[in-house]
């Protein structure tokens, strides 16, 4: 990071990397989707990917069924390989990666989504819930986050598209937030929607307190969600899933990255005895 | 009186039904004083006189003979440190999950959301010597960080319980620690000194049984014992979400025995975010 991003991270919570997807990537990955979407879920499933519609999702605001296509939905993604995989040690996220966690991590989960007309997500997180997993903390000039998400655009999202909104500087706010469990309101002060063209991504700590304003557009929002932990947290559940032949293509960062770095390693374990100079 | 100035927000856990239980405290306000403030807490007599004994003789028995899936290591300076005692059964089962320790684990880690992380015994020669962990935010084990909000909301991640299995004192094998070093900025200059000059540390003598529950980022050693056998059962637990201690996978054969109950198998639960159904992410 610049010593301006790293102002801002600590400031705000995020960052918007902007054209960090060259354009080819993004036509393969779109391409891809879209003949994902041709299947059904059975056929999705009978690749590995698990496809979940948003209707169950306790944080999804769901429009009206869509007159084609498939409803609001998340899956998993890694298990189609390709520029997905390519994604988990993307090159110019990576260090920006390491700044913010500042331990050795692992991904914990990689995911896509797809939001229609009148969708939207509520607020949820901020530094206030002490949530463990995900605290956003900063010491000895250093950031220690204990999870970091990348939120990649994959088509142009504009407010009325239903962008990726947050609450800038509620990484550090010690009050419960009031919009918790609310889908974001543009027009309220302390609101933030950040607005995307395709390729480019929000770097963001998961204390932020962060949701999706609603869709009121025609355009369907895609995404991808890149989650990283450090190395001691576990995946989440089938998240980390990747395609067949992985470990023997991926190069050896992307294999750490999914694999998980050894969680306590070049670390002494409590109380383990050494040669003292008493000894 | 405005009542809107007194009304409580819904928290995060409520509005999406996270079931991590952080919000019933377990710890009386003098015990969550005592602990942010010092970084431990004492318990005496969590095991029996025979209990004791038998844990003692079993960790005898295992240091000749190991259990399947536990590792014995002899250590460079006199000590050997048997890896995974939980696979022996019987007592050293049952010391993972007594419960004075346990009410202060859900004080003191994520609610109900914790998890055994390691299980240890120690047998000490009268050679032994440990070092003096770092503590505080100048330690490099992030694994091992402290964490408490403005009411008394402990989030601490590795959580250790030591239990004496011999009688301890300042000169025989104590544990020992820099109270409060736990909220230490700065890192203790006490690298190349032996425990007995550094000056702040406080020795905790325990009776045979009795248990010392410390945040792993306070600063901490054991002095050298004066036997050539001195026992311990160390216990490490962390938040759901904590990988297990490398060579402290859980066997089929332990989560089998366990599965009938409820307190065993859930410190023995795979890792986990949120418990499966309590929240709709893909899980």
């Amino acid at each position: 990071m610049t010593a301006e991003e790293r102002y801002l991270f600590d400031l705000n919570g995020y960052l918007v990397l902007r054209k960090v997807l060259p354009p080819p990537v993004l036509a393969a990955m779109n391409n891809s989707i879209d003949r994902l979407e041709a299947l059904s879920d059975r056929e999705v499933e009978a690749r590995n990917l698990a496809r979940k519609y948003q209707e169950d999702n306790v944080y999804a605001q769901v429009g009206p069924a869509p007159q084609q296509g498939l409803a609001d939905y998340s899956s998993t993604i890694l298990p189609c390989g390709g520029p997905f995989e390519e994604l988990i040690d993307w090159p110019t996220v990576l260090p920006c990666l390491e700044e913010a966690i500042g331990v050795p991590f692992r991904l914990d989960a990689a995911s896509f989504m797809s939001r229609h007309g009148g969708g939207g997500f509520v607020f949820h997180h901020g530094y206030a819930e002490m949530l463990p997993y995900s605290e956003y903390a900063f010491e000895r000039d250093g950031f220690l986050c204990a999870s970091i998400k990348i939120s990649y655009a994959l088509t142009d999202v504009d407010v009325e598209d239903g962008c990726f909104t947050v609450i800038p500087g509620s990484h550090k706010s010690h009050f419960p937030n009031p919009l918790v469990g609310q889908v974001p309101d543009p027009a309220h002060p302390l609101v933030r929607p950040l607005p995307c063209e395709a390729g480019d991504a929000v770097f963001f700590s998961e204390d932020l307190s962060h949701g999706a304003v609603e869709n009121r557009g025609n355009r369907v929002r895609r995404t991808l969600f890149y989650s990283y932990a450090p190395a001691y947290q576990c995946a989440w559940g089938r998240l980390t899933e990747v395609a067949p032949g992985f470990e023997s293509r991926a190069n050896p960062r992307r294999l750490e990255l999914v694999r998980g770095p050894a969680p306590f390693e070049n670390m002494p374990a409590s109380l383990t005895a050494v040669r003292s100079q008493a000894g | 009186m405005d009542a809107t100035r007194t009304q409580r927000l819904p928290t995060e856990e409520e509005v999406f039904d996270l079931q991590t239980g952080s919000g019933r405290q377990t710890l009386s306000r003098e015990e969550q004083h005592f602990f942010d403030t010092a970084g431990y807490a004492l318990l005496p007599d969590v095991l029996k006189p025979r209990q004791v004994e038998l844990a003692r003789q079993t960790l005898e028995r295992l240091a000749q003979a190991p259990a399947p899936a536990m590792r014995l290591r002899r250590t460079e300076s006199f000590e050997l440190e048997l890896l995974n005692i939980i696979e022996a059964g019987g007592i050293l089962e049952d010391a993972v999950a007594l419960e004075p320790v346990r009410r202060y684990l859900q004080g003191l880690i994520w609610g109900q959301q914790f998890r055994l992380i390691a299980s240890r015994g120690r047998i000490r020669e009268m050679r032994s010597r440990s070092r003096l962990t770092q503590g505080g935010q100048a330690d490099p084990r992030r694994y091992a960080r402290y964490r408490c909000g403005p009411v008394g909301e402990f989030r601490c991640l590795l959580v250790t319980c030591l239990i004496a299995l011999c009688d301890t004192t300042a000169d025989d094998g104590a544990f020992c620690l820099i109270p409060g070093s736990h909220k230490c900025h700065l890192p203790h200059p006490y690298a190349d000194r032996r425990l007995e000059e550094v000056a702040p540390l406080q020795d905790l003598p325990l009776a045979a049984g009795s248990a010392v529950v410390f945040t792993d980022n306070v600063s901490h050693a054991l002095r050298p014992p004066r036997r050539d056998s001195q026992h311990w059962l160390e216990f490490q637990y962390g938040p759901s979400y904590m990988e297990n201690w490398p060579g402290c996978e859980f066997s089929a054969d332990l989560l089998q025995r366990t599965e009938a109950d409820p307190v065993k198998s859930h410190l023995l639960l795979a890792p986990y975010y949120h418990p499966a159904g309590s929240q709709k992410k893909m899980d």
